[in-house]
């Protein structure tokens, strides 16, 4: 009876872990979040966590804070490969997102911006047409 | 009565913990799955009449890769797509058997106009991976389109597609006398954990 109650409780606990990890793993993405999932996930990764040195992490990227006015052109203009080019080291090419419409630009750069950007900074969407101009 | 009603409640919830333990420990521990396993099904044996060339300029042929188990796939380091998740999952089997000199990856290049020997280099360098353990590796373009059609694993050129080609996301395992022992979808994990359990099993063949 005395040895009984302790491995009661471990296996409800056990179980209650396993259920909270398995709704948790069901709670769905928000809408904002499918337009980052889709074009930059692969690279940069789910969690902006990049891919060794082959992909940068997002997560403290000056992008998302003192540069985030220079996102949007960087993400239309991608970044070229100098492969071929005799100056500076080689770098990975990241592609252009020119094709996709100021409405999807503005979505993955609000989800963003909302997820590692500077805390409690939002960006507007009027924000984002002006410093799309710069480029478009 | 009293006594008999917590009695029974009480036998039904140690019998509820005692599955519960039982699930968990059956979720937890494949290995302890006591049925014999058969052997993983022989998809028919490979021919690669080509050499190529990996990132340290070294030739791989299918001389070098016989009596090894190794996993093949298609890939290309510009791909905006699929391969950098399929990279992740490679990474994923070369970390699980890093110390394992019976196991290799060959990972083939689609695009080998742009992605030269210097290319795939810098590309295997940022991984931070062993040219001989894992081979990245370049050549004539039609001698690759011709191997993933060997390995059952599909690749064309299409100017429409992103990034230009399209490749399949499968890798392929094959086993010490050059047969192919199973397909896997490179970007699922689960199905990529299989495909680490199976090595496992085909280390274990001898
Ligand atoms: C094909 C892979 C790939 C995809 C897809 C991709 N990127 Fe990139 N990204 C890169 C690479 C490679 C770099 C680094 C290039 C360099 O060397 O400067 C980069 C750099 C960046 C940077 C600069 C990071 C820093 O701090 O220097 C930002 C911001 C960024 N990407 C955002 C995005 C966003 C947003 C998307 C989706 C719309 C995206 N990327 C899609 C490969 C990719």
């Amino acid at each position: 009876m005395n040895t009984e109650r302790p491995i009661r409780a471990a296996a409800l606990a056990l179980c209650a872990a396993v259920l909270i990890t398995a709704v948790a793993g069901c709670s769905g993405d928000t809408g904002t979040a499918e337009g980052y999932l889709n074009n930059c996930s692969p690279c940069h990764g789910r969690d902006g966590e990049g891919l060794r040195s082959l992909y940068p992490p997002l997560k403290d990227s000056a992008y998302l804070s003192q540069q985030l006015d220079q996102l949007p052109c960087l993400l239309v203009n991608g970044i070229a490969s100098p492969f071929g080019s005799t100056d500076s080291t080689p770098r990975m090419r990241m592609p252009s997102f020119a094709h996709l419409s100021s409405d999807d630009l503005y979505a993955v750069i609000a989800y963003l911006s909302a997820t590692w950007g500077t805390a409690g900074k939002t960006v507007s969407r009027q924000e984002v047409e002006a410093w799309l101009s710069e480029c478009r | 009565m009293m006594e008999l009603v917590t009695n029974c409640t009480r036998r039904i919830s140690r019998l509820a913990c005692l599955v519960c333990i039982g699930v968990l420990l059956a979720a937890l521990i494949p290995g302890c799955n006591l049925s014999p396993r058969e052997p993983l099904p022989v998809f028919g044996t490979v021919e690669i009449p080509y050499t190529f060339t990996d990132q340290d300029g070294k030739p791989i042929n299918q001389k070098m890769l016989s009596g090894r188990i190794y996993v093949a796939d298609f890939f290309f380091t510009t791909c905006p797509t699929i391969c950098p998740i399929m990279k992740t999952q490679m990474l994923r089997i070369y970390e699980a058997y890093r110390d394992s000199d019976q196991l290799v990856l060959v990972s083939h290049s689609i695009d080998p106009e742009h992605d030269t020997v210097e290319a795939l280099h810098d590309y295997g360098s940022r991984l931070g991976i062993s040219a001989q353990r894992w081979h990245l590796v370049t050549g004539i373009k039609d001698e690759i389109y011709d191997t993933a059609k060997r390995y059952g694993l599909a690749a064309l050129e299409d100017k429409n597609a992103a990034g230009g080609f399209i490749h399949s996301g499968s890798f392929s395992l094959v086993d010490r006398q050059g047969r192919i022992r199973g397909y896997y979808q490179g970007t699922d994990t689960h199905e990529v954990d299989t495909l680490i359990q199976d090595i496992r099993r085909l280390l274990d063949e001898g």
